[in-house]
């Protein structure tokens, strides 16, 4: 049972997010120097404008609430879902200043889809939209991923208080003892990767004779959308605009990676690469994007439509893969998934509901859960099939050899339970205003699950409250449930304070 | 001299493991073809 | 007898009226490309014509290039080659306004020829519209509010930083 907030935690709470908002103010700083190198200064100001804005609110907060304490469990928790809230309306303050957008709504809506690394887009002619408002969509996608407060608080916290926003973030394992030691090696993986697969995508990029300027641009903003499973792209028309099924394979590997557990990166580059093989939940991933790639292909067998196989694969598995890392990248235009037969809609919903591992980038159910599951089904089936004196044990290898225990299995239930009443929610939501219920149901699991994939809904003229629902659902689907229910608690708290 | 030898090491595992970690995906999109080719080999027989 | 006659030859012009209009498929006539999307089966294979923005970039190399074209909210691929190329001076992107170009060519859903892109390969290309540079629109307003916000920032900062000194790991005023 958590125990009742009282106002005297409305103090701390407020601190830390004064750190958080300056934190992220700071950040700005990144597009506005970006806009000034490529002489955009219509972009710059705003940036500067919202920078110093940033500034100002997180001072007040931190003039107003000024004692320092460490924050409790409860506390923490609440930092962090409020953290991912007032990130969204500083991060669509510059959006909205750009003009790309119809309203607050539309900007704030987008900002969350990138801090969320979930990838739906409502925005307005892409195309000419500036190279810093442009960075700072792909650039949210990567500090939401990595973990706002993480990145935020890495630079203004020391201490135990780490510890508890980063379990609300939804990274539920330590893979080093120490959480800033975890935190680093988070970031080594990711900047490692940031180097080779920027690299990667920008020689593909100059061999297509894109000026290297522009080829750079390209590459880092493909890599920072994709390793953080976001699905931003440059371009409106994501990755079909690339025509290019080098970078089709590219984003393929970088996104796959992106979904494998940080813990997974850890022993493997740490000497142990035979992890990859006896990994539970790897072989369990693995075998999930199989299978659900073969629901896809059935779908398609039924209602054939493609000249060759080349057309074929690429077409489907891209989306598969894409749907169950929950990246949200597409090389086909959003009408395609119109001319989808059903069955293979169905097998990309399944994909993007699971989700991909835990403690990664990806966002969904998670494997992990799935595969704890599924151990206690087959340990109470076989305690059932049993002699009753039989003592049954379950096991599994993932980075060291598990033994599934009760506890386990219904935190997994609970949590699996949980998304799909999110996932059917945002249906029915999606139903009552008026859409037909597969592109509903598409549309509200790829926003819970934070993949971005679209079959259309998601545009800047649906209606306000289902940018609100979708809004909402992308919040609750990344924090995974836990540090919004505490703050929802504090909040009800805070109007009856016994 | 030590202290070299440890860092060689320390490298030399990392650039294993992402040299691995780079060819895994490329596995899975193997099998993943595999499964398709079959599929596209069924609608022959459809036909 | 007669009525028969008078109620097939009916038949036969309304059938004509309902379908000459859906028949003629003049490859000059420019479509919007929204309607290759949906009505994307018809055209297959068919010569089209299309107009729209150049946006991006033109990518590729030796003989074929890459462009896309936008219309209204809905873009395509088309495959152009090196002398083509040299046509387009301007694409789309921040502070400029891309070659709006009308392109005749064969449209496909997936094309063997480029791993089963929708795509369409140029036969003729024209600007009907040059591109130019849009001067960028720098509001007066908003640089003042930002000064105005930049000195209250700055005082606010001053306050905060001597209200909490920057502390060690311990958690005491260094």
């Amino acid at each position: 049972m958590i125990p009742y907030f009282s106002r005297e935690d409305i103090g701390p709470i407020l601190h830390y997010l004064g750190k958080v908002v300056k934190g992220l103010g700071v950040l700005m700083l990144v597009p506005f120097f970006i806009g000034v190198l490529n002489k955009e200064w219509a972009p710059a100001i705003d940036f500067l404008f919202t920078f110093l804005l940033s500034l100002a609110i997180g001072s007040v907060l931190l003039l107003v609430f000024e004692e320092e304490k460490d924050l409790n469990w409860r506390q923490g928790m609440s930092v962090v879902a409020l953290s991912w809230v007032v990130a969204m309306f500083l991060g669509a303050i510059p959006l909205c200043l750009s003009g790309h957008y119809l309203s607050f709504l539309d900007a704030s809506f987008e900002a969350m889809s990138a801090f969320a690394t979930t990838g739906l887009t409502v925005v307005r002619d892409l195309e000419h939209m500036s190279y810093a408002c442009n960075f700072w969509r792909h650039f949210m996608c990567f500090i939401g991923g990595q973990g706002i407060i993480l990145v935020a608080l890495t630079f203004f916290v020391r201490g135990g208080s780490v510890f508890k926003v980063y379990m609300g973030e939804a990274r539920e394992e330590k893979i080093m003892p120490n959480i800033i030691q975890t935190a680093r090696f988070i970031w080594f993986v990711s900047l490692t990767y940031l180097v080779i697969g920027t690299a990667l995508f920008f020689g593909i990029n100059v061999g297509q004779n894109i000026s290297s300027g522009r080829a750079l641009f390209h590459a880092i903003c493909l890599f920072m959308a994709g390793w953080d499973t976001a699905g931003f792209s440059v371009q409106s028309q994501n990755i079909a605009y690339y025509h290019n099924p080098l970078i089709d394979l590219v984003t393929a590997m970088f996104v796959l990676l992106g979904a494998v557990n940080f813990g997974v990166h850890y022993v493997v580059w740490t000497g142990k690469p035979r992890e990859l093989l006896k990994n539970y939940e790897l072989k369990l991933y693995m075998t999930s994007i199989l299978a659900t790639f073969f629901i896809v292909c059935a779908g398609f067998v039924m209602y054939f439509k493609f000249p060759d196989f080349i057309s074929f694969f690429r077409e489907s598995f891209y989306q598969l893969i894409s749907a169950h890392t929950g990246v949200g990248y597409s090389n086909i235009a959003v009408q395609n998934f119109a001319c989808w037969p059903t069955l293979a809609i169905l097998g990309i919903i399944i994909a993007m509901g699971l989700g991909g591992s835990s403690t990664s980038t990806a966002g969904g159910i998670k494997i992990l859960r799935i595969g704890i599951l599924l151990k206690g089904i087959k340990k109470e089936l076989k305690i059932l099939t049993s002699p009753e004196a039989t003592v049954v044990v379950e096991r599994f290898h993932h980075i060291r050899d598990i033994t599934v225990e009760d506890n386990h299995v219904k935190m997994a239930a609970i949590m699996i339970l949980l998304y799909i009443a999110l996932y059917i929610a945002g249906g029915i939501i999606g139903v009552s205003f008026g859409y037909p219920f597969l592109s509903a149901l598409f549309e509200s699991v790829s926003a819970s699950a934070n993949v971005g994939l679209s079959m259309g809904i998601t545009s800047p003229f649906m209606p306000s409250g289902l940018k609100i629902t979708y809004i909402i659902q992308m919040w609750i689907g990344r924090l995974e449930f836990l540090s919004v229910f505490v703050l929802i608690r504090f909040l009800l708290s805070l109007k009856s304070p016994e | 001299m030590d202290k070299i030898i440890k860092y060689v090491r320390v490298i030399d595992r990392w650039v294993i493991g992402v040299v691995l970690e780079l060819i895994y995906p490329l596995i899975t999109f193997t099998a993943a073809a595999l499964v398709c080719y079959l599929m596209y080999l069924t609608t022959f027989i459809k036909k | 007898m007669k009525k028969t006659g008078i109620f097939i030859v009916a038949i036969i012009l309304l059938y004509g009226i309902v379908f000459a209009d859906t028949e003629i498929n003049s490859p000059d006539k420019i479509i919007p490309v929204r309607v290759l999307f949906e009505d994307g089966y018809r055209y297959d294979g068919q010569k089209v014509t299309v107009a729209g923005e150049v946006i991006g970039d033109i990518m590729g190399n030796g003989e074929q290039y890459w462009i896309n074209i936008k219309d209204e909210d809905f873009f395509i691929g088309i495959v152009i080659n090196a002398s083509q190329k040299e046509i387009i001076r301007y694409a789309g992107r921040y502070g400029t306004k891309g070659d709006i170009v009308k392109v005749s060519g064969i449209y496909r859903l997936n094309c063997t020829a480029h791993f089963g892109e929708r795509d369409i390969h140029s036969e003729q290309i024209e600007i009907i519209e040059g591109g130019y540079e849009i001067p960028e629109d720098i509001q007066n307003k908003k640089v003042i509010i930002s000064i105005l916000l930049g000195v209250i920032t700055l005082f606010l900062l001053l306050n905060s930083q001597r209200k909490n000194p920057r502390r060690d790991i311990c958690g005491q005023p260094k």
